[in-house]
């Protein structure tokens, strides 16, 4: 009698199961779960959240029953986004239906990327599209055709602790650039339960909160035209105030390392008592839920020069998102549609009441809102002031980061201001000329 | 003798195949993309040398070269040096010994992320317990956000800390396989303790230190989230290691090209410090005395 080895089980064993496991297999179409469509959505946190959670509740619950849609929300820092898009539109195919894209970074260059919209407008039109932000429809239009639909406009305010500005005898948050440093110094303290506050917070890791005190000073960092100004005083007065700031312990030691959701939980926690963020953070940083001190934050305009304050002029930066179908998206059509239900008047009301910026002009008449949203008036006003904080051009990704490290190394000593100002000038320019 | 014949080919295949589908092939991949222009959107254009050219002008790259060959070095032989020691104190004999080792081992089952988002909250200046803590003792603080040498000196503790399992199990193994009669033998002989070390101990588990020294040179070499996560290669760039830099040209500027011409300059490098290991471990570990 044969012997059956173990070599010969082990494979009789395989064999049978590779058999078995490839009959039910054999005439199977691809499979497709019985239950929910899944689609990824690539965004930032905010847009999520204000899609999903806040006193308007889940905007879009009724669509994804009505389209038995499950969305997975990928949700990433600020620079880590476009790294993901990029990587997943580059890909043979994808399961990213919507992506959420930064104006700076809508260059001809990824185009190719993503869908034109022109045909999903003529299929099934967005509602009232001529009350969306056309600035913003125009700079998402390549050759003619349009490829992202904006959702959210950043336009930043001022944010206060306004409890800590009581506790120190503060009647207002400053309101012209000469006033920010003495603020700060009155605003740093250790208060009664131990918590060590620090006057100013900013988003260190990036370029927006700098360019709105260069612009307060009279200066800028890229003009409209493209040139590079950040050599110019206004840069140089802002560089050297935020390096005082920073020598002076009124701004956190270890702000080089904080990222956005960091500063945000520095305010909640009571670190920062003042910084500049978009409106719709007010919600967030007056949220019971993750504040320490809900209600106790308040807004204004950001800071001007007292030149600009005489003549009541308003600073404001924004910078704003798109939705971009990529044209590998496995859903292409559930995609059109969930934009064009975020994209409704009802829809961009609810979002903006759950802190999103609205991005229609109608949204800031809509009685909801102006009850809802005890800012809007504020914000309406600086979205008319607003400009980008630098225009978008191809090597925007490598400006941005140039700015960064010439301004850290400004803020922690490593060099002047002055000669930061020039290094940006020196190394930026010739990225403006390459596109 | 056995023929290596058809059927021994075909049980190397399915293993040899992945090998040639996942590491060979992307790896040719990413060759020929170091001599071309590619970004997204666009297509490849060759462009000879230029990517390397660019990097070697760099000097954001020479500076990521010498941040990672001095972190890599601090971490593989910090490891080494805590590894022995540790090892050595296990082949003596400890109480609970399973206790002790679980606490031991238990790093390396956290994932990276986990821990150096735990350290660096455990540190931070405003509100960390541990900044506290050291505040309190009277020690200077650890400046790691704005400090380079702070932060490169926390990514080295960090990543010892996660790593250190791996480097004490290979040596820790190794001590327990030299056979008990060579001490006894050395000690007949007058052998002290150190001597016992340095004679016994230390000859006999040399091509195991050397196996853990290839791979932690390897896999050191790829530092990337433990200074991404803590200081991003900030401020201003002063903390970049290889890995980052790679990453910012292919991920962040686009520039795929310039990435693929980094990866291979890593592959190079970790490549000949592999080899000078491998070499060594030749000579004295496995070669023979024919």
């Amino acid at each position: 009698m044969t012997k059956i080895s173990r070599r010969n089980w082990l494979h009789g064993a395989a064999g049978g199961a590779l058999g078995l496991a490839a009959g039910p297999l054999a005439g199977v179409l691809p499979a497709r779960a019985q239950g929910a469509v899944k689609m990824t959505i690539v965004s930032h946190r905010v847009h999520q959240q204000t899609a999903t959670e806040g006193p308007a509740g889940d905007v879009i619950k009724g669509w994804r029953d009505a389209n038995n849609a499950a969305l997975e929300w990928v949700t990433l820092d600020l620079n880590a986004i476009h790294d993901r898009v990029f990587r997943e539109a580059g890909l043979g195919s994808s399961e990213v239906g919507v992506s959420f894209v930064l104006n700076t970074r809508a260059v001809p260059d990824i185009a190719p990327l993503f869908e034109s919209l022109e045909p999903y407008l003529a299929k099934a039109p967005i509602e009232d599209f001529g009350d969306l932000a056309q600035g913003m429809v125009r700079a998402f239009t390549f050759k003619g055709a349009r490829q992202g639909i904006p959702y959210r406009h950043a336009v930043n305010a001022f944010h206060y602790n306004d409890a800590f500005l009581k506790e120190r005898g503060l009647e207002r948050p400053p309101q012209v650039i000469d006033e920010l440093l003495e603020a700060a110094r009155k605003l740093t303290y250790t208060r009664t339960d131990g918590t060590k506050v620090h006057g100013f917070g900013f988003q260190a890791d990036n370029y927006s909160d700098v360019v709105k005190l260069a612009r307060a000073s009279g200066g800028d960092f890229i003009t409209d035209d493209y040139k590079c100004v950040a050599d110019q005083p206004g840069m140089i007065k802002a560089l050297t105030l935020l390096r005082q700031m920073y020598f002076e312990g009124l701004i956190p030691k270890n702000i080089t390392a904080m990222k956005q959701n960091d500063l945000i939980t520095a305010m909640q926690t009571g670190q920062v008592a003042m910084t500049y963020f978009p409106f719709g953070r007010t919600v967030l940083f007056n949220d019971p839920k993750s504040s320490k001190f809900p209600g106790a934050f308040k807004l204004a305009l950001p800071i001007v020069s007292r030149e600009m304050a005489a003549k009541g002029e308003v600073i404001a930066t924004a910078e704003f998102w798109s939705m971009m179908i990529p044209k590998n998206s496995r859903h292409k059509d559930l995609a059109w549609s969930l934009i064009r239900e975020l994209s409704t008047r009802a829809n961009t009301v609810k979002t903006a009441v759950n802190g999103n910026g609205p991005v229609r002009a109608s949204a800031y008449g809509d009685p909801q809102l102006m009850e809802k949203v005890s800012y809007a008036a504020l914000e309406a006003k600086a979205l008319r002031a607003a400009r980008a904080p630098m225009p978008a051009f191809n090597k925007a990704a490598e400006a941005k980061d140039v700015f960064v490290e010439e301004m850290q190394a400004s803020i922690l000593g490593l060099q002047t201001p002055e000669a930061a100002g020039k290094n940006m000038a020196r190394r930026i320019q010739p990225l403006l000329a390459a596109g | 003798m056995k023929r290596f014949g058809l059927r021994h080919v075909a049980m190397l295949a399915p293993a040899q195949g992945l090998l040639i589908l996942l590491i060979a092939l992307p790896s040719l991949y990413v060759f020929w993309l170091s001599f071309q222009e590619s970004s997204y959107g666009r297509g490849a254009n060759f462009v000879g040398l230029a990517n390397y050219a660019a990097i070697w002008s760099d000097r954001y790259f020479w500076r990521a070269l010498v941040n990672t060959l001095i972190v890599i070095n601090v971490i593989v032989y910090g490891e080494l040096i805590l590894a022995f020691i540790l090892a050595s104190i296990f082949a003596k004999g400890v109480p609970m010994p399973r206790l002790f080792m679980a606490i031991i081992l238990m790093p390396y089952a956290i994932s990276e992320v986990v821990a150096v988002v735990t350290w660096k909250y455990l540190l931070d200046p405003n509100a960390g317990s541990l900044a506290k803590a050291l505040g309190a003792l009277g020690l200077p603080e650890i400046d790691w956000a704005t400090n380079p040498s702070h932060g490169l000196g926390l990514v080295c503790l960090v990543s010892i800390w996660l790593h250190l399992p791996f480097t004490f199990m290979i040596i820790h193994a190794a001590m327990l396989a030299v056979p008990r009669e060579l001490y006894e033998a050395a000690h007949i002989d007058g052998a002290g303790r150190w001597q016992g070390f340095r004679y016994v101990t230390v000859p006999i588990i040399l091509p195991a230190v050397f196996v853990a020294l290839i791979f932690r040179y390897i896999l050191a070499f790829r530092l990337f989230s433990e200074v991404w996560l803590l200081t991003g290669g900030g401020p201003a760039r002063t903390t970049e290691v290889l890995a980052i830099y790679l990453y910012k040209q292919s991920f962040t500027y686009a520039s795929f090209g310039k990435g693929a011409a980094t990866a291979w300059v890593m592959v190079v490098i970790s490549g000949l410090i592999a080899a000078l290991y491998l070499y060594l471990l030749y000579r004295r570990g496995f070669r023979r005395d024919d």
